[in-house]
């Protein structure tokens, strides 16, 4: 079963690397921003898994505070960057 | 297969690291900032220490990112950022790039020049966490057996609103961002915030015998109160000011009380009456978690607020 | 290798490449709105089937609520932030992508 696990996160781990290539590309903020997202998305999902590997159930915790914390970066990005940047720099 | 993530996840730190300096893009550089954040947390998870991945999920790809955000949003709304593009300064660059070397050689001859025999604390943690009211042993570490570490902390957190202070002070300017009148947001905002504020009293009281503590519920607290601010539900300027103070003064005055209480006592200073200690420490942690939760969001509003000489007041409350 | 066991792969495996799906997409997709629907499938799809693999690890009624509130607020999560950027995308006129031909990424800074 860990082989399971480790191969999961690996995958998981490749897929990383794939979005980060959109948030290095961009063009538009708002897609670094998304990228970013997924991020924090797969971090959640890598974390769940490393609790079993582990184990550490303690990572389940970090998970959920990852969880609530993910949408934060969005409200800040779009209430305070966005609103003020122009259209025409926006790259 | 272990080797192997762990080598990924090691070159993906370095590579984000990197890259977040080097970017030409201040926006990419923020953005790659929190990605630090959080694989820095995976990395911590990988090496067994859930306390500082916790503390490092909710600091670093939570709160930071946010204040490095508003930054931004306020550099731009300023206009002391023409465009979002920087150059690397290279004597800045070269001078960072040297201390970093230099702590990276000095933690290394740490490692490899450990004392033998080599001094075993976490046996002695072990020994007398029976002592210690408390049965996880970092929460007994930090506010028992070393609790003046825990004072310290929240004299940094003070520092660090002193200096947001006299930021604030040439800035007279308001806060004009308005928030984000979103519906599904505020519809949302009424699932999120008390969800919030469960997980932080539930870190608060895992601290107790599981990762967990005052500092990542009080990063909890304070990122409930962020949201609740960025999305337009402020407080006015007056009774912002009065809860930094009040949160400035709780987190001291509780330890301090505590820790004379005991001199006064006639025992060690910082030293807990016997059989009480467990008592006490959830009612200190109580306090440093409102505290610090109180302090991180003044340290994000501080700049932003208009000070109190020409206030105008006047948001809808709280 | 019991059946439980067989599933509980099948689940995992597929929920991370549900992952790379989304990234692929996130990188191949022309505009913003459409990277948005990328997103939020990895996230929706990708975490359920990872967190549905991971509850007979061990079945504890504790942590399987844990687990699903994970999985709930990462969908509220990706649903506020998705809907919050085309929101804003389209107050801000983000222009979609052309249909037929070339795409706009180009445009890097």
């Amino acid at each position: 079963m860990s082989y399971i696990y480790g191969f999961t996160l690996f995958i998981l781990l490749v897929s990383l690397i794939v979005g980060v290539m959109r948030i290095i590309q961009g063009p538009r903020q708002a897609d670094r921003l998304l990228a970013a997202q997924l991020f924090g998305t797969t971090g959640v999902a890598i974390l769940v898994i490393l609790a079993e590997l582990q184990p550490l159930p303690a990572a389940r915790d970090t998970a959920l505070v990852l969880a609530l914390l993910a949408m934060l970066a969005a409200v800040a990005f779009v209430s305070r960057v966005w609103k003020t940047t122009s259209t025409n720099e926006d790259h | 297969m272990n080797l192997l993530i762990d080598l990924t996840l090691l070159t993906g730190i370095l590579a984000i690291a990197a890259t977040s300096l080097l970017s030409r893009s201040l926006f990419q550089s923020v953005i790659f900032f929190i990605l630090l954040g959080l694989t820095l947390a995976l990395g911590w998870i990988r090496l067994g220490a859930p306390d500082i991945a916790l503390a490092e999920a909710a600091i670093g790809a939570g709160i930071t990112g946010v204040l490095l955000l508003d930054t931004l949003g306020h550099l731009k709304k300023t206009g002391k950022l023409d465009k979002d593009e920087h150059r690397p300064s290279y004597p800045r660059l070269l001078l960072a790039i040297l201390s970093s070397v230099t702590l990276v050689v000095l933690l290394l001859w740490a490692v490899f020049h450990q004392p033998t025999p080599a001094i075993q604390l976490h046996l002695l943690v072990e020994e007398a966490l029976p002592d210690s009211g408390v049965s996880h042993q970092i929460t007994a570490v930090l506010l028992n057996f070393r609790s003046y570490d825990t004072l310290l902390e929240v004299g940094v957190l003070v520092l660090a609103v002193l200096v947001g202070l006299a930021l604030q002070t040439d800035q007279h300017q308001q806060d004009s961002l308005p928030g984000l009148p979103n519906p599904l947001l505020h519809a949302c905002l009424t699932l999120l915030v008390p969800a919030m504020l469960i997980t932080s009293m539930y870190l608060l009281w895992a601290g107790s015998d599981r990762p967990g503590g005052a500092f990542q519920a009080g990063a909890m607290l304070a990122a409930a109160f962020i949201l609740l601010h960025l999305s337009g539900i402020k407080l006015s300027a007056q009774l912002s000011h009065r809860m930094m103070q009040f949160g400035l003064l709780l987190g001291f005055t509780v330890f301090l009380v505590v820790a004379t209480s005991s001199v006064i006592g006639g025992r060690p200073l910082l030293a807990y009456p016997d059989g009480g200690a467990g008592l006490l420490i959830l009612l200190i942690e109580l306090a440093l978690t409102l505290s610090i939760g109180l302090i991180l969001l003044s340290l994000f509003t501080i700049a932003n607020s208009p000070p109190l000489s020409s206030r105008s007041g006047g948001s809808n409350g709280h | 290798m019991t059946a439980l066991v067989i599933l509980q792969s099948l689940l995992l495996i597929s929920g991370a490449l549900m992952f790379v799906v989304g990234s692929i997409g996130l990188l191949r997709f022309p505009d913003t709105y459409t990277r948005i629907h990328a997103l939020t499938k990895a996230d929706n799809v990708g975490l359920g089937l990872i967190i549905i693999g991971l509850i007979p690890a061990n079945f504890s009624l504790l942590v399987t609520l844990k687990l699903l509130l994970i999985w709930l607020l990462v969908m509220l999560a990706s649903a506020l932030s998705g809907h919050l950027v085309a929101w804003e995308a389209r107050a801000k006129q983000v222009p979609l992508a052309p249909s037929e031909g070339e795409s706009n990424d180009e445009l890097t800074d």
